[in-house]
């Protein structure tokens, strides 16, 4: 056995393939900007209750409308209550919608496309043209109407952005699905008596993984985008839990008070511009040809 | 350990089409065999002589909707009654894979999963029929590459496959069939994408363990030095068809079809002073052609016309232990 051990390659540590992913992401100044603005929106959320400097419901009499200044950094809005504070707050529901959503859309999206993609055939074409139908509505109509039918609050606003968000998942996972099902290693499971379930999960799943969270990060802009206007709208969460669409929507009755608009408009901006250059970044540290 | 000396396999009659219409032609015709415990057949054929297609049809690896397969495989797992695995419904046949019956494949680049690891790819087997933890599969699974020849196994069973060679990737392909301890191997063309040394090593491993373990083994192959190296029986089909079979000296000191002796004549040998290798002229006919008389018949150099394009020759038993499909053979003999 001797003659192997020049088939042997340099001795080294084996590294994951995340691991390779993780240092390349690391040399992407996008991505690290990104991942830098959506670290600060989640710290400011998530320490809302300790760095907000007021609660974001008290109301101030004395100074509604008022612009910004020492005492109300960002200004005060129609009734008073301090505009830092509630961006912080709003924060929470925000982030919290386009987690719960994405991760819905994710989870539901990624199984309906591994089916499909594997089982083919007739189920394939019956859940694909079930997930073309619901591609069909756009997608702020289609989410109303769910949060119309199951009443405003924060869960059913995370299930409507979760629902309508889906189809474009699992069309994503079932066509890689289609090109890996066909793959040698696929077959050699087969061989190896794996079920079905196991090979969508064990063995196709993690080959397209990367793919799956880099459009997670991507859609999660637009599911940031969608929940500010379904709040806008008055169908998100209901008042007085701030959330950014809907300090957005209250600011449209002030045009003269510019600060109401223009930081949750901000807030809302930066944060989805974070998902997407984060998404841009994870995608171009896993797009590296290293699995041959 | 089953250790079994008697036929593992009896294949009778065996027919693949593709395509469901009605009119279709076989890609594989009548094919019949028997691989026995502790040996190995080799499957001889060009690309395209249905070779690996029959190795598939005996796992139901074929996707079902495009194909149909005909005929008979008894398989004798060892304990237990006899199986046939062409009429298996999906739930035997996948308890059989990778435990009873086990398969390598071609291309070790591809046929392992870029994003797991080496050593749960070895004793994925083990979990999926033994019911074994992940713990145990992965202690298993270390000394199966051990026993492959894997140096620094440990380790190497936390590596992915983009680390190591195409040569220790086909032999981690062995780990992960072998594990079980198969009664049967279909190894299809496991040497084929891998150079001179390496693909020397790798046959010397299958050889060990098939002694170690007394499983039967159907080795695929085009590469007539690889069938002298390991075979004790040949299977040699041209065009979906089973065109000479014997024992492996037999076939390979006294070939009687004459497309066997072209095979032959087609190896460059040492011990023949020759410049230019015979190659066989023409290629394999498409399957979905028609071919009156002898499927070889428009390539062979002994075709004689009216005969030969006329009757289709029946496989002809010559002395009880070799068999050939050629209505000439007798003349050729003498000649």
């Amino acid at each position: 056995m001797t003659s192997i051990v020049q088939e042997t390659s340099a001795r080294r540590r084996p590294i994951s393939q995340l691991g390779l992913a993780a240092r390349r992401f690391r040399q992407h100044t996008l991505g690290k900007i990104g991942l830098a603005i959506m670290l600060v929106a989640i710290a400011g959320a998530v320490m809302a209750p300790l760095v907000a400097p007021y609660n974001p419901e008290a109301i101030d009499y004395a100074s509604i409308l008022s612009p910004p200044s020492s005492t109300y950094l960002l200004g005060t809005d129609e009734i008073g209550r301090d505009l830092l504070s509630r961006l912080l707050y709003g924060g929470q529901v925000s982030l919290a919608i386009v987690a719960g959503a994405i991760s819905i859309a994710l989870v539901a999206g990624s199984v309906i496309g591994l089916t499909a993609g594997v089982l083919g055939g007739r189920i394939d074409d019956v859940i694909m043209r079930v997930m073309d139908g619901l591609l069909a509505f756009p997608m702020l109509i289609f989410a109303l109407a769910i949060v119309a039918v199951l009443g405003p609050n924060l869960a059913n606003a995370m299930i409507a952005i979760g629902v309508v968000n889906t189809p474009e998942f699992a069309r994503l996972v079932r066509g890689q699905t289609l090109s890996i099902r066909e793959q040698e290693f696929v077959q050699a499971a087969t061989a190896l008596g794996a079920s079905v379930p196991r090979i969508m999960f064990k063995h196709i799943w993690p080959s397209l993984a990367g793919n799956v969270v880099v459009y997670a990060a991507l859609r999660a802009c637009s599911a940031l985008i969608t929940e500010s206007s379904l709040a806008f709208l008055g169908l998100g969460v209901s008042p007085p839990t701030p959330t950014w669409g809907q300090m957005l929507s209250t600011a449209l009755q002030y045009p003269e008070a510019w600060w109401i608009g223009v930081f949750p408009g901000l807030a809302i901006f930066f944060t989805a511009l974070s998902f997407n250059f984060v998404g841009d970044g994870i995608r171009d540290a896993m797009d590296a040809k290293i699995n041959t | 350990m089953t250790f079994q000396t008697g036929n593992v396999l009896e294949v009778e009659n065996l027919s693949v089409y593709f395509g469901r219409l009605p009119g279709s032609l076989p890609v594989v015709r009548e094919v019949s065999f028997t691989a026995v415990g502790g040996q190995t057949l080799a499957v001889v054929g060009e690309s395209g002589s249905g070779k690996s297609v029959t190795g598939l049809a005996l796992l139901s690896l074929l996707n079902r909707g495009l194909s149909k397969v005909t005929g008979s495989g008894n398989f004798y797992p060892g304990s237990g009654p006899p199986v046939d695995l062409l009429h298996l419904d999906t739930r035997k046949m996948r308890a059989l894979r990778g435990d009873r019956v086990a398969m390598i494949f071609q291309e070790p680049m591809t046929s392992l999963n870029p994003s797991l690891t080496l050593g749960y790819q070895v004793g994925e087997a083990l979990r999926i029929h033994r019911g074994a933890s992940r713990r145990q599969a992965r202690a298993e699974a270390i000394e199966m590459l051990e026993r492959v020849g894997i140096p620094d196994a440990p380790r190497r069973a936390d590596s992915y496959p983009h680390e190591i060679s195409g040569g220790m990737r086909q032999r981690v392909m062995i780990a992960s069939a072998m594990i079980s301890r198969p009664t049967l191997l279909i190894a299809d063309e496991p040497t084929t994408a891998l150079d001179v040394t390496i693909q020397a090593q790798i046959l010397d491993e299958l050889k060990k363990l098939q002694e170690e373990m007394g499983m039967s083994m159907i080795f695929i192959t085009h590469d007539l030095g690889v069938v002298a190296e390991i075979a004790h029986a040949v299977l040699v089909m041209y065009a979906g068809q089973v065109v000479e079979q014997g024992p492996v000296r037999r076939v390979l000191e006294r070939p009687r079809h004459p497309y066997t002796r072209a095979l032959l004549a087609s190896v460059p040998r040492l011990d023949r002073p020759k410049t230019t290798l015979a190659a066989i002229a023409g290629r394999i006919p498409d399957p979905q052609q028609p071919i009156a008389g002898c499927r070889f018949h428009p390539r062979c150099p002994y075709c004689v016309r009216g005969l030969c394009d006329v009757r289709e020759p029946e496989l002809d038993d010559i002395d009880g232990i070799q068999s050939v499909r050629c209505v000439r053979w007798p003349e050729l003999e003498a000649a």
